[in-house]
């Protein structure tokens, strides 16, 4: 583990050079597409579709498609993303017949159906501070190392507190529960700094073929999966100094965890790492205070898993598999 | 004589306008989310550097003063110089993060002046792409100190008196506005300073706060004239250390100002009037003057405004007549033709909820692209 960090954890100003990345991705012959996963998010996917484009796609020929792939939001996202000229997409609209669940997970899996490119980077919609950095960091290791195949950002997470930012903080699924879960059943994981990160980049051909969480449990997921089938020098992480983004309440990040939990669970057992002999129920029963009372309220948290892309038929059709 | 949709260069450098928007918008969040109080201006020309390097100047420097300026290379010897300022009133601590909506940007300083600088580039980058060329060499520089005392633009004005014809400040507030009358201000801060004391023994010491309270007193009651508007504002106040200390000082920032020389000078007279000459329990006071901002300006028919006028009208833009900005004055008050422009509409200037209008910016940035053409064929182009 200590080997692969010090070999695949990278910084992104190591790809600043935006024009060498471009050279690079010509000479590959490669199509980068970004996917911005959004449920309502009107205050900061203008600032995230103003950046990526202006950036990277006129001042630097970089990214060659730049896609919103919604969950329905209520808000003016799907307006906003419109107006500012990225492709917008309505995720319920995308493989029909495949029906349609809530998630960020949802999105992402049927973002590899609309997409072109050969490279797919996934950006949160939330992010306050966005830089470009967070899309040529990512597909920087990409283009430089043809053996890498998957790419996740890591960052200090400022948490805000009443009107005060402290500097770190954020992350604390991650501390709590992610980053011991994989040091207990996945130790090679264990290096990487934040594996709840939602940016990443990847070649296609690694994410059309695996499976594809509809929720909270995407990511983990996703890593445990492309550990197991290519290995762990096919990851690589980028740091990108600093991340502002809005901070969950505790019970949201309840949820989530249970989200996690879940999505750990299946593979580790999947895997032969861990032995479970009942079904984890899919109602997550949260203590609730209010005036005094405590109440509990439950939540049904279901992650389902989506096939690999590369199984469904009309994916194949559309790229001609 | 063309008009400008007949000239396909001219109407396509219009049509690049539209799309330049999201390169603007951009820029403004990479130069606005830099800090860049008064003086403390090198990292956001750092970054403003490395985005004018990209771009084809002929020249691109920090001169002597702090200022950057790149240089477009006309057919000629003259000059045509656009500015806006690298500063703003800010303190570096507070949060500079920019937000973007369908009709805004939000953030400090966004407007005063990152768009003004934003524009300047798109304005340059658009002449390369429509493949405009110009008589006068198109100067753009991005000044320091445009908010406290000039020294940017003295510095540049110095550089340049005896070859440059105009002087373009851009804002990014304020569409349709054209400043070429500057009034004439001072800045002046007056201190009072006494001994102190712990507030229960020395009780009934003289207190520097309750001296200022006395001078603001008698400063408010010094007769003002309306015509011509003379102002005067007490714009800054500070003093004292702790609750339980008797005062030990207090400064107070005024500024006066004045359409014409003679009442600028009289009330500069009666102000020091009232701090030199008033005694206060025996306590004196001083009075320093931060920055002078002269007189200056140029008719209203003076060909550089009335190619202005003719651009806002052709554009459908409401012309507003103002004073020009501090910076603009620099060059009136040398007579050097200036007009301070104004890129969109915006809201709170010099507060941390400015904002901006994005659709606007478009109109803008036309105006001064007619400008630059218009008074580069010294005829009028419209």
């Amino acid at each position: 583990m200590e080997t692969w960090y010090e070999h695949n954890t990278f910084h992104h100003s190591q790809f600043s050079d935006i024009e060498r990345l471009v050279a690079l991705k010509k000479e590959q012959g490669l199509k980068i597409s970004v996917a911005l996963p959004t449920l309502n998010e009107e205050n900061t996917i203008a600032k995230e579709i103003v950046l990526i484009k202006s950036e990277l796609m006129e001042r630097h020929k970089l990214v060659d498609e730049l896609a919103v792939i919604d969950s329905g939001s209520s808000d003016d996202t799907r307006e906003i993303s419109n107006r500012f000229k990225a492709d917008v997409y309505l995720s319920e609209e995308i493989l029909p017949d495949m029906g349609s669940y809530k998630g960020k997970g949802e999105n992402l899996w049927k973002a590899l159906y609309v997409l072109k490119g050969d490279i797919i980077v996934y950006i949160d919609a939330d992010i306050k501070n966005i830089h470009p950095k967070f899309v040529y960091g990512l597909v920087g290791p990409l283009l430089e190392n043809e053996e890498i195949g998957y790419v996740k950002a890591f960052y200090r997470r400022p948490i805000t507190r009443g009107i005060k930012t402290f500097p770190s903080g954020g992350g604390r699924v991650t501390q709590i529960l992610v980053r011991p879960l994989f040091n207990a059943f996945f130790p090679k994981l264990s290096g990487l700094v934040q594996p709840l990160s939602g940016e990443y980049a990847s070649r296609r051909k690694i994410l059309e073929g695996v499976p594809f969480f509809i929720g909270y449990g995407v990511e983990t997921g996703l890593l445990i999966d492309i550990f197991n089938k290519f290995g762990l020098d096919a990851i690589a992480q980028v740091d990108m100094d600093r991340r502002v983004h809005r901070n969950q309440g505790i019970l949201g990040l309840g949820r989530m965890s249970y989200g996690i939990l879940q999505t750990f669970m299946n593979r580790a057992e999947a895997l032969g790492r861990l032995k479970i002999s009942d079904e984890i129920p899919v109602l997550f029963k949260q203590m609730v205070e209010k005036n005094g009372k405590r109440n509990f309220k439950e939540f049904e948290i279901r992650e389902v898993e989506r096939p690999p892309m590369i199984t469904v038929d009309a994916y194949r059709k559309k790229r001609g598999l | 004589m063309k008009r400008p949709l007949e000239d396909k260069k001219v109407s396509k450098s219009l049509r690049l306008a539209k799309k330049w928007v999201i390169r603007i918008l951009s820029d403004i969040v990479t130069l606005s989310e830099i800090p860049a109080p008064s003086d403390k201006e090198g990292e956001k020309r750092r970054r403003l550097l490395t985005l004018m390097k990209r771009m084809n100047f002929h020249t691109l420097q920090r001169d002597n003063f702090g200022n950057l300026i790149g240089v477009r290379k006309g057919r000629g010897n003259r000059k045509t110089i656009f500015t806006a300022h690298l500063d703003t009133v800010f303190h570096e601590k507070i949060d500079h993060t920019v937000r973007i909506t369908a009709e805004r940007v939000y953030g400090p300083g966004v407007g005063d002046d990152s768009l003004g600088i934003a524009s300047m580039l798109a304005l340059s980058k658009i002449l390369d792409e429509a493949k405009i060329d110009t008589d006068n060499d198109l100067i753009f520089a991005a000044t320091v100190r445009g908010e406290t005392d000039f020294y940017g633009m003295r510095g540049l004005m110095e550089t340049y008196k005896n070859e440059v014809d105009y002087v373009i400040p851009v804002e990014g507030h304020g569409l349709g506005r054209l400043g070429f009358v500057s009034v004439g201000k001072i800045r002046l801060r007056i201190n009072s300073q006494v001994k102190g004391g712990e507030s229960l023994t020395e009780f009934g010491r003289s207190n520097a706060i309750v001296v200022m309270n006395k001078v603001i007193n008698q400063l408010l009651s010094i007769g003002l004239p309306i015509e011509p508007k003379t102002t005067l504002n007490l714009g800054v106040i500070e003093g004292g250390i702790a609750y339980n200390t008797v005062a030990p000082n207090c400064s107070l920032g005024v500024e006066i100002s004045s359409e014409q020389r003679e009442p600028l000078l009289r009330l500069h007279h009666e102000v020091s009037e009232v701090i030199y000459n008033a005694e206060y329990n025996g306590v004196r006071l001083d009075m320093e003057e931060l920055s002078r901002c002269p007189i200056g300006g140029i008719p209203k028919n003076h060909p550089m405004v009335k190619t202005a006028i003719k651009i806002h009208k052709f554009l459908g833009i409401e012309t507003s007549y103002g004073v020009t900005g501090f910076e603009g004055s620099v060059p009136l008050s040398m007579g050097i033709p200036s007009i301070t422009v104004g890129i969109t509409n915006g809201v709170n200037q010099h507060l941390v909820d400015e904002y901006i209008e994005i659709e606007p910016i478009i109109l803008g940035l036309e105006q001064i692209i007619l400008l630059a053409l218009s008074l580069d064929k010294r005829e009028i182009f419209i």
